[in-house]
């Protein structure tokens, strides 16, 4: 008897633990962001630093010296996690940064596109183009995926 | 009368603004077209500051539209219409803000060329632009009005770049010569015949010659910190106008004309800390103002000639915190000092000391009451985002002291209180 209910809650245990590491693996998966570029984009990787100055307007050209045209998402989930994770900075600091540059004369306002598929159309039709989207969107083989590292010296500048 | 005709200029410009927004719908898809438009509303209990205070006054709004476009990968060109009304200074009157063509070589060398917005610390570019920080104000300790104009922008040329040193962060760089926006149509002609009030000066004429501003920002390899510094030489600023009348110290001494020739050079130091949705914010600031006078007497021509050394000092610390998409507020501590040699106001001369006036040191700003020898504020400000392109603010600043240089009238500064506060509110639109 005190075996079975043992067994049960070991069971139990296991069961949830499982379900956890699930939604984990699930949740990771969802939540990760997905960069593409045009396939004439000279880089196959950059580090998160790299992509932060990229979309803060910090850097404007890749490193043949061809533009960087890159592209927002307005699809509020992705953004905000992108916004978070890779831009470090709040929503709000994200938007304040650009219109910061915009009513200065030193920048315009990123291109948005409401859904993800526009942008992989935008990245593919565009030389130098780039743009984020949810790792869940099927991806064709008209756009180059790039891997993107934590560590400063790991990306291609 | 004047007011309705302000009134009018406003709602002409907010018609024009609305039509240009109108046909945005049919512009070439190429030209970004933004603007933003602001309305708001400054009470004092005591003291008119900036605008004539003490009985409220919605003298205090701005408006912007501006257009840009990408002529190439590396050439791109933009323009900036602006309006503003702040008490005696803006009228909503419409001028450039800023136009200038943009040529980025590298990401470590770009040109302008045009009329270009001057860097000034963290805030001087974006002063005007209520959508960019919590307060309404820029903290008038390193931002004072009296300097606005001649700090908005150069007609000139600049160079900038962007450099990434790895693991040492990043730095921006930007070196501005040209013209600064002074003429004795803007506001720094009420400011200096504000600190020229004990000789009743009347500004006739207002010109600068050719000035430097250098600005570089260090983003650090420690996550969100970001240090910056500027160092700037605005070359003889020169005002002329007559003095005398109303049985002031001019009028004392007979004079009858006055010209000035300044040199100015200064520095602003800042250090911002951004940590999630907290924003730790210092700045520092020194100006100098190296003046030479030269004024005229009635009946002993050449009159004399004095020169005179003027350090204006004024540091902040802040902390904003946003809670929510909507909400913000941001605590801010600052004080700002004239003469930095004179931080408690007795080393000035009393105003009715003529003598002592002419047997020291010569010309210095006459002090009415010691408290206009500094200004301490803490302010506290609320702001809410009620969608992407409306917010309002809330903001109430308490003051100790009057060291500040503003338009606004206050007569012979008799009547001026130590302690006063400041309450403000403003709504803006931008898109």
């Amino acid at each position: 008897m005190v075996f079975q209910i043992t067994l049960t809650r070991i069971c139990h245990l296991a069961a949830v633990t499982m379900s956890a590491f699930i939604l984990t693996v699930f949740s990771a998966y969802a939540d990760d962001i997905v960069f593409v570029a045009n396939k004439n984009v000279c880089v196959d990787s950059l580090t998160k630093d790299e992509v932060r100055k990229i979309f803060l307007g910090k850097i404007s050209m890749w490193p043949d010296n061809s533009p960087i045209r890159f592209v927002i998402v307005q699809q509020v989930d992705t953004h905000k996690r992108f916004v978070e994770k890779y831009a470090n900075k709040t929503e709000e600091q994200f938007w304040a940064w650009w219109k910061r540059k915009l009513f200065t004369g030193s920048g315009t306002v990123p291109i948005r596109f409401v859904s993800e598929a526009d942008v992989l159309i935008y990245v593919a039709n565009t030389p130098g183009g780039i743009g984020y989207i949810s790792s869940n969107v099927k991806i064709g083989d008209n756009v180059k995926v790039l891997h993107v590292s934590d560590n400063e010296g790991k990306g291609t500048k | 009368m004047a007011l309705q005709k302000r009134t009018l200029n406003f709602l002409l410009t907010a018609a024009a603004i609305i039509f240009l927004c109108a046909c945005t719908a049919y512009a070439d898809d190429k030209v970004d077209i933004h603007g933003f438009i602001s309305q708001g509303y400054l009470k004092t209990d005591h003291n008119n500051y900036m605008a004539e205070t003490k009985d409220g006054s919605f003298q205090f709004n701005e408006l912007g539209l501006n257009f840009a476009t990408d002529l190439s990968d590396k050439l791109r060109i933009g323009l900036q219409f602006f309006a503003r009304d702040l008490g005696e200074d803006g009228n909503d009157d419409l001028v450039l803000d800023w136009a200038f063509a943009d040529y980025k070589w590298r990401d470590f060398l770009g040109f302008r060329v045009g009329r270009i917005k001057t860097p000034f610390g963290y805030y001087n570019a974006i002063r005007d632009f209520d959508m960019l920080r919590t307060s309404i104000f820029a903290p008038q300790s390193v931002y004072p009005e009296m300097l606005r104009d001649a700090f908005s922008f150069m007609k000139g040329v600049s160079f900038y770049g962007y450099v990434s040193m790895g693991t040492w962060g990043s730095i921006s760089y930007n070196y501005l010569a040209g013209l600064p926006n002074v003429s004795k149509d803007t506001g720094y002609r009420g400011a200096t015949e504000d600190f020229w009030l004990f000789y009743n000066l009347q500004v006739k004429e207002m010109t600068v010659d050719l000035s430097h501003a250098f600005d570089c920002q260090w983003e650090t390899p420690l996550p969100g910190v970001l240090i910056g510094g500027t160092f700037y030489v605005i070359n003889n600023l020169y005002a002329e106008g007559t003095v005398g009348g109303d049985g002031g110290y001019a009028d004392y001494k007979k004079l009858t004309y006055f010209k000035k020739f300044n040199d100015m050079t200064g520095y602003a130091l800042f250090l911002r800390y951004t940590m999630g949705s907290a924003i730790f914010s210092n700045e520092f600031w020194e100006n100098k103002t190296e003046t030479i006078i030269d004024a005229v007497r009635t009946y002993d021509d050449p009159g004399f000639l004095k020169a005179v050394d003027l350090t204006n000092q004024g540091w902040y610390v802040s902390l904003s915190y946003r809670f929510n998409e909507i909400f913000e507020a941001e605590y801010c501590y600052s004080e700002f000092f004239p003469d930095k040699t004179n931080k408690n106001g007795k080393g000035f001369y009393p105003a009715n000391d003529l003598g002592e006036v002419l047997g020291l040191n010569g010309v210095k700003k006459q002090l009415i009451n010691e408290f206009e020898a500094w200004k301490k504020t803490s302010t506290f400000s609320f702001r809410f985002d009620i969608n992407e392109f409306w917010l309002f603010k809330l903001e109430t600043a308490y003051n100790d002291g009057f060291g500040d240089y503003t338009s606004a009238d206050n007569g012979d500064h008799k009547n001026l209180k130590r302690y006063w506060w400041l309450y403000a509110a403003k709504v803006t639109y931008n898109f």
